[in-house]
């Protein structure tokens, strides 16, 4: 009895996993609320590198806003090194990579879409400014500030472009 | 074993989904805790940041709890265990309930990093987690039981979906038909390799098949579950290998070749049970 009760549940429970990742796939209207639910994320969205694959790379530079008024050059968060071989088998950096590419994403995202106040709520905003701030500075530093940058390895060669840029906050 | 089997017993198919799985977890766990620094107090993941995310985690006591789970010997703890679980998997003998526990504990621990921070996963964390959690249903599945039998079916559908949906996407995409976005991705520094992009950057005809083959080998991955040749089945199968290994050394997709490639044993199972054994 116990058995075929677990048979039960468990086959219902991965028929409906099953189906809500097929819907959504979809990516249908109607199944929005499934998206606003996934935080989590429970159900994948297996639409890796598409529609539109991320053919560039995002930069975060940042500068400081010194106490006689004047800012520094702006600074690039330390880029990690070029992959060798090796990382086919072992690969930890493409966390950080991945990390920063997704708040790069939500960020520029939230901002196209929301007021200045939840932009500057955000996670990937705060979490970005939680970082840098705690970046080596001189005594002399009262603020800092990011900006979100894009380069392409596109042919034929496109600058690179600013995408998005925050206000200073105290150091 | 695969290749030369023309039947497939469910265990031997689940043996061979936790080996590959295990190892991919076991080596995505590692390199997490290869980047602790990530998860540091002002680390680019810091869970005093992370926990904004939902509301419900900031509220007290959950609040206490998650944050002692989530920074410092916790943490420590957490990759430990998921560690530990992986390598059990690994175990040519164990007890049991081992198998049961040890994938209990890697889908709650997968789930738990989720909540962690959902910034900085990838699909092979999500492929891993749904192998994990249909392996647990195995597992405690009674011995003749259906469960058993959709445990392998859903990790079969779901690899094929998996396939299905990102070919399929890709299709939908003028930088995928026209090949633009295989010099594209190649070009950056997160998924690119400067020798292989300075090959194909002046030559788009070449960006274009290799962009078509993507599409082509992701949409009909399916049609291996009704292919009636054994032979033909494990070549497809290989195609898909080595679809994977080239990722993985092209684009630095490590851990999405274990992920993908223990749904494997699991595709050959559902395909043998379509068409039985030729």
């Amino acid at each position: 009895m116990a058995g075929t009760l677990v048979d039960v549940i468990g086959t219902t429970v991965l028929a409906f996993w099953l189906i809500l990742t097929a819907a959504f796939q979809t990516g249908a209207r109607r199944w929005r609320w499934l998206a606003r639910l996934n935080k989590f994320p429970l159900i994948p969205n297996w639409q890796f590198f598409a529609p539109h694959p991320g053919m560039h790379d995002y930069h975060v530079l940042y500068r400081d806003l010194l106490a006689n008024g004047s800012v520094s050059c702006w600074t690039e968060l330390p880029q990690p090194r070029p992959r060798s071989l090796l990382a086919a088998a072992w690969n930890p950096a493409k966390r950080h990579n991945k990390a920063l590419f997704d708040f790069a994403t939500v960020l520029l995202r939230t901002a196209t879409e929301c007021d200045e106040f939840v932009v500057k709520t955000s996670v990937p905003y705060i979490s970005i400014v939680n970082y840098i701030s705690e970046l080596p500075r001189s005594h002399l530093v009262v603020g800092r500030q990011f900006i979100l940058m894009a380069t392409f390895a596109e042919q034929p060669p496109r600058p690179a472009e600013p995408l998005f840029l925050s206000g200073f906050h105290e150091c | 074993m695969l290749t030369s089997a023309t039947t497939i017993s469910p265990e031997h198919c689940v043996k061979a989904i936790e080996l590959l799985a295990a190892i991919g977890v076991l080596i995505s766990t590692l390199e997490l805790t290869a980047t602790r620094s990530l998860f540091a107090v002002h680390g680019l993941l810091s869970w005093q940041v992370m926990q904004t995310h939902f509301a419900w985690t900031t509220r007290l006591p959950l609040a206490r709890v998650l944050s002692t789970i989530f920074t410092g010997r916790g943490f420590t703890t957490l990759l430990a265990v998921r560690a530990f679980a992986a390598a059990a998997l690994l175990l040519p003998y164990r007890m049991d309930t081992t198998s049961a526990v040890a994938t209990a504990a890697v889908v709650s621990t997968g789930l738990l990093l989720c909540l962690r921070s959902p910034y900085g996963l990838d699909g092979s964390d999500q492929m891993l987690t749904v192998i994990m959690a249909a392996l647990f249903c195995y597992e405690i599945a009674p011995e003749r039981g259906l469960l058993r039998v959709v445990a392998l079916w859903f990790i079969a559908a779901q690899a094929c979906m998996a396939y299905f949906s990102s070919g399929f996407a890709k299709l939908l995409s003028s930088e995928w038909r026209t090949g633009k976005a295989i010099s594209g991705v190649l070009g950056t520094a997160n998924y690119g390799n400067r020798v292989v992009h300075s090959f194909m950057v002046g030559r788009p005809h070449w960006c274009c098949v290799a962009a078509w083959t993507v599409i082509v080998f992701e949409i009909t991955f399916s049609v291996v579950l009704f292919m009636p040749s054994h032979p033909l089945r494990i070549l497809f199968l290989a195609v898909g290998g080595t679809f994977h290994v080239t990722t993985a050394l092209v684009m630095g997709l490590n851990t999405f070749l274990w992920a993908f490639v223990a749904t494997y044993p699991a595709v050959i199972y559902t395909a043998l049970e379509f068409n039985g054994p030729h």
